[in-house]
């Protein structure tokens, strides 16, 4: 029985707004929640139709175009990284102190996060801290990774976090996992 | 008749008394109550693991720089070389070792709070998940003076907090 719904999933095709649903839903392993204290790290792994489904919520892509966008995308694994406060004296924080965890964040925080395959470990090729949003304290980080040729094998994502001091934070992507994502079916 | 209030009286806040010893005492009996032995928790969790060998390294690498200007001091008092310079080089050297220890100090201290706080996320996630109400830390200088060895989940508790800090 399992083995048959299995099959059936590895071969499951899903509009992009489906695809965006089933791999932003926290049961299935590519969006992966933590909580230390206050404070909530989430990672969101990101396929290449993961970001071109984002991309076509707002504007349509051709058949040519999205091969080509895939094409581009290729050789990086991509993740969305949040941390989020939800202590209530965060706003407690002085000005100084907020431009400084801002600083440490656009600036040196790269450093902190590395991506494990195998044995190999690997450093950020794309960082970009994007935004802190004042209203819900969160952090936002964009992070994309060189693909190792051994992909699709167990990933840890792994961030020491040195901006709210809890340590090393780990999040892990079984290859089993990784196997059987759905495809999108892309018109 | 106020004897017959003052009986009712009495009869009443012996009863309330029996009630609340009675009614506390149950509570207590029904509390679910386990214990670690929170030193080897510490010791042998994997990012505490991890934060020691950096800390060794640390140490090793800043002890070979200490061992290397100890031995130059020694070279420059042996051939009798100008006494200021190795004043000076005394002061670097001092100067040096302290900012080694400091460094160490500053260390372990960040790593065993980074270690603590993880710890206490994932002892509350176990204890939620398992109903607990208390986990109670058995360790030297602890208040626990007693605990019985069938209440200790340690080994548990290690299984758990290892898994949870690798990512599973």
């Amino acid at each position: 029985m399992s083995c048959i719904l299995s099959c059936s999933y590895d071969t499951e095709q899903m509009d992009p707004l489906s695809y965006l649903t089933w791999m932003t839903d926290l049961s299935n392993s590519f969006k992966q929640t933590k909580n230390i204290g206050d404070l909530n790290f989430t990672l969101q792994y990101k396929t290449s139709d993961y970001i071109i489904a984002m991309e076509t919520l707002n504007k349509h892509y051709s058949k040519e175009q999205y091969t080509k966008r895939k094409m581009e995308l290729e050789g990086m694994e991509y993740f969305t990284f949040t941390i989020q406060n939800k202590s209530d004296h965060t706003h407690s924080q002085s000005a100084t102190e907020m431009l400084d965890m801002k600083e440490y964040a656009s600036f040196e925080m790269e450093k902190d996060f590395s991506l494990i395959v195998e044995k190999d470990t690997v450093k950020p090729g794309l960082y970009l801290f994007e935004q802190q949003s004042e209203i819900n304290n969160t952090f936002l980080f964009l992070l994309a990774f060189p693909k190792q040729t051994n992909s699709n094998k167990k990933i840890t994502f792994s961030y020491d976090d040195n901006l709210f001091d809890t340590g090393i934070i780990n999040y892990v992507f079984q290859q089993e996992d990784l196997e059987s994502q759905p495809t999108m079916l892309y018109k | 008749m106020i004897k017959n209030n003052k009986l009712l009286l009495g009869i009443v806040t012996l009863f309330i008394v029996l009630f609340i010893t009675f009614y506390f005492r149950t509570k207590t009996n029904d509390a679910r109550i386990v214990h670690i032995d929170l030193d080897k928790v510490y010791t042998d969790f994997t990012l505490s693991k991890n934060y020691n060998q950096e800390v060794e390294k640390f140490h090793q690498t800043s002890q070979l720089i200490l061992d290397s200007m100890e031995l130059e001091l020694k070279m420059l008092t042996q051939y009798n070389s100008n006494p200021s310079l190795i004043e000076s080089k005394k002061e670097v050297y001092f100067q040096k070792r302290n900012d080694f220890e400091q460094i160490y100090q500053q260390k372990t201290q960040e790593y065993s709070k980074k270690v603590m706080t993880q710890l206490h996320q994932y002892l509350k996630e176990y204890g939620d998940a398992n109903n607990y109400d208390y986990i109670l830390a058995k360790q030297l200088n602890s208040p626990v003076l007693y605990t019985n060895d069938s209440k200790d989940i340690t080994k548990e508790i290690l299984v758990y907090v290892n898994n949870r800090y690798s990512g599973n």
